[in-house]
């Protein structure tokens, strides 16, 4: 495995969703090592349960489930895997499929709730620190390194780290619910004044007073012909965030009419042995990324960008389901299709 | 626009009694020192606004009890020889004829004479850009009252812009920033647009570029001290350089940019006589005939304006017009000129710009929006016809027959004489003053 993967955190994982409660009955080495990537990355990692029991004792005390949820992003290498990306290879994204490599990648995610088995929505409060609020967090998949060295930064951060008040069994849980958003009372303020992950210049999107919920920048081979003045860029960009905004001049407040949250609702009965994962195909599943048609390159939110005509679709906007966020198991750097999660190989007992 | 709560202070940042209205030795009171708040916070912590905060009237008791304060700081810190950092602030004192209002000033940041001047350094500091080879000051040009001459401006790496670059003589008192961004409400806010944006690149900066700013800001001769009294606290490290403070420091600079002193001003003062066909194109510029002052009628001779009035700050004019520049077709305008719409995506706001301000008008071509009227006689020709016509070319079309366009464009029947007494008034309305006054001029040449 080469060693500029972007996330080392993630190289060993074999699970992005792990309810801690229940890693003890999966305890392969592979997990083993995430738990201590986590800690050495100083992410909040609760100690590692010996087994159930144990841990289920510990919450009866606390009436609280401490739940991580790690994301992945993947695209299709050019071994036509469906591979976790770096900012160091090409990938086959967009229609038609044309060579890209990464050059951002960074989310928001905010409104977190875990299914319940009866149909409730759990809220999930975040444990602050560095990449969280309680109400907010940033993914951050890029590692400033190579072609990411331009757009994106050193920091990294896969995992979501969360509490659930109550006590709650892993056969209770069924899914997670998230949106790819800032919440609205935070999203205006001034990057320069506030506290992380709030304060990353990059994310903000000062043109709109307000900040970029997703940055995805990806950048094509060959350029990206802008055909309105035929002139080449070299990125090809997603910026998601709310749009029509308007401001109040006394005050500061601002409002806007396109809020523009990528409402995410997964589930699955082994949801939690997977990781959350982002297909980059299928958000460039209908975008040209060799070309722009107009406005910003790629898609910048604006309402009248015809580029977002397909970026919107498939992140939902459109009022559809979004199609890029999914459950998956990822082995070794790729997308498991297997339809069951991998078994582990064996337990590991005293 | 959000401005610090306790709760969101960055946690390098120490209060500091610099920002609290008081005197300095030797120089105090009289004049108007006025500090006026307009902060809305963010976040429930702060949902309750701000009360307005007037900090020194002169004939106050107040006044009298900091001067009583200050003179015995004065006596302290002539026998004591200690502050390496000077805790007090000298607040800035505006100068304004009194036809101009009181300008308004955000709590979280007042403005000090410290502040302004580290800020003229900033504005000017060609570091602050991915290559080194332009500041602030390169599109707003002091000689051209602070817009740059061409019709789009030209970023850093040579990317061109779709607008013209405003002037910004009397930004202090305008209440939406840019050609036509009702988004955008502060010129904290605003400025992170030119030093940050991608689309199109203007400086250019990114993240880890700042950070080799930080080091060189942290290793240069003057900006240690110039950032410690701004700002009241000690700079040497790096990360100490506060993209906040660069911010704030700008916008104060900024916002002492006045325009007060044209011909005009002169004359309404006494101290100048306007000739006939400037009277006349005064005239004519305030009449319902020629209309121009619907939308160029406030004291800075534009629309929006925002201003304390003694009592509250008032917000008025915050409208978008369009003036039929073109009409593609569906009352379209070109690509990345299409105005509000662009915001909002409601047709009726297609082509819809602010109505900007036509103080030093006359050293500002090329004009509207997008520079693609050269002159001002052909500006005032597109009122007259109500529209501008566009025979050939790719942006071919009837702009009188925009079907957004405003009711206040219809045809004017001016005379080539009266169009030229209004050129005449226009062109009283340059400020020698503000492309003179050195205390807005580039102080690295």
């Amino acid at each position: 495995m080469r060693g500029n993967h972007i996330f080392s955190a993630i190289k060993f994982s074999v699970a992005m969703v792990s309810l801690w409660a229940m890693t003890a009955q999966a305890h392969t080495q592979q997990q083993t090592k995430q738990l201590h990537v986590e800690q050495d990355s100083q992410t909040i990692s609760p100690q590692v349960p010996t087994h159930t029991a144990t841990y289920q004792k510990t919450i009866t005390k606390t009436h609280s489930t401490p739940i991580s949820l790690r994301f992945n992003a993947i695209a299709q290498n050019s071994d036509g895997k469906m591979s976790v990306v770096n900012c160091h290879d090409h990938y086959w994204l967009g229609n038609p499929k044309s060579q890209a490599k990464i050059a951002d990648l960074r989310f928001y995610i905010s409104n977190v709730h875990i299914l319940t088995k009866d149909g409730k929505k759990v809220p999930l409060n975040l444990q602050e620190n560095d990449h969280q609020q309680s109400d907010v967090a940033l993914i951050d998949l890029e590692n400033g390194e190579e072609n990411c060295a331009e757009r994106g930064n050193g920091d990294t951060n896969a995992v979501l780290q969360g509490v659930l008040q109550g006590k709650y069994r892993q056969s209770d849980l069924v899914g997670v619910a998230f949106e790819v958003a800032v919440p609205t009372a935070k999203n205006h303020s001034l990057f320069s004044a506030v506290d992380t992950p709030l304060n990353v210049q990059a994310m903000s999107w000062a043109w709109l007073s307000g900040r970029k919920f997703m940055k995805i920048e990806i950048a094509p081979k060959d350029k990206v012909h802008n055909l309105s003045d035929d002139t080449y860029a070299p990125l090809y960009n997603v910026h998601i965030g709310r749009t029509a905004c308007t401001g109040e001049p006394a005050t500061g407040e601002i409002a806007c009419a396109n809020d523009n949250r990528i409402a995410v609702n997964l589930q699955d009965p082994n949801w939690y042995k997977k990781t959350i994962v982002l297909d980059l195909n299928a958000l460039f599943a209908q975008s040209d990324i060799r070309q722009n048609q107009t406005g910003a390159v790629g898609c910048m939110s604006a309402p009248n960008d015809t580029d977002c005509v397909g970026i919107f679709d498939t992140t939902g906007l459109t009022g559809n389901a979004q199609q890029i966020f999914s459950l998956a198991m990822v082995n070794d750097g790729v997308l498991d299709k297997s339809p069951s999660p991998k078994k582990p190989q064996k337990k590991h007992h005293k | 626009m959000a401005y610090w709560t306790k709760a969101h202070r960055p946690k390098n940042h120490k209060k500091s009694t610099i920002n609290k209205p008081t005197g300095q030795c030797g120089r105090i009171l009289g004049g108007r020192i006025v500090d006026l708040g307009i902060g809305q916070k963010m976040g429930k912590k702060t949902t309750k606004p701000k009360a307005y905060t007037l900090g020194l009237l002169p004939h106050s008791d107040e006044a009298l009890l900091v001067l009583v304060l200050v003179l015995s700081a004065c006596a302290l810190f002539s026998t004591i020889a200690i502050a390496k950092i000077n805790p007090i602030a000298q607040h800035w004192r505006w100068q304004l004829p009194p036809t101009f209002p009181t300008p308004v000033v955000p709590a979280d940041n007042p403005l000090t004479i410290a502040k302004v001047e580290l800020g003229r350094y900033l504005f000017y500091d060609k570091r602050l850009s991915i290559d080194g080879r332009s500041s602030c000051g390169s599109c707003h040009i002091q000689a051209l009252a602070f817009s740059d001459g061409r019709a789009n401006a030209i970023g850093t790496t040579g990317e061109s812009h779709s607008k013209n670059t405003p002037s910004l003589a009397n930004v202090v008192y305008v209440p939406t920033l840019n050609w036509a961004n009702p988004a955008v409400v502060s010129l904290e806010t605003q400025l992170l647009t030119p030093l940050f944006g991608e689309h199109p690149i203007e400086l250019g900066l990114t993240d880890q570029h700042f950070a080799k700013i930080q080091m060189d800001f942290a290793n240069d001769d003057k900006y240690p001290a110039l950032f410690a009294k701004a700002f009241g606290r000690h700079y040497q490290k790096p990360q100490d350089f506060t993209i906040q403070d660069i911010a704030q420091a700008i916008a104060s600079f900024e916002r002492t940019i006045v325009s007060t002193d044209s011909k005009y001003d002169q004359y309404l003062a006494g101290k100048a006589i306007l000739n006939e066909s400037e009277k006349r194109g005064m005239q004519l510029f305030f009449s319902e005939k020629a209309e121009c002052f619907h939308c160029h009628g406030s004291i800075n001779f534009n629309e929006q304006l925002k201003y304390f009035d003694g009592k509250k700050v008032q917000i008025s004019g915050v409208h978008f017009h369009n003036t039929g520049l073109y009409n593609l077709g569906d009352g379209d305008y070109p690509q990345d000129g299409q105005g509000v719409f662009e915001f909002s995506q409601k047709p009726m706001d297609k082509g819809k710009f602010k109505a900007p301000s036509l103080r030093n008008v006359a050293l500002t071509a090329p004009y509207n929006h997008d520079g693609s009227v050269a002159t001002l006689e052909q500006v005032l020709q597109n009122y007259v016809q109500g529209g501008r016509i566009i025979a050939d070319g790719k942006y071919a079309g009837d702009g009188r027959k925009n079907p957004h366009k405003s009711d206040l464009i219809t045809q004017i029947n001016l005379s080539p004489q009266e169009q030229a007494d209004i050129i005449a008034f226009l062109n009283t309305l340059s400020d020698e003053m503000l492309i003179n006054n050195p205390n807005y001029a580039d102080p690295f040449q």
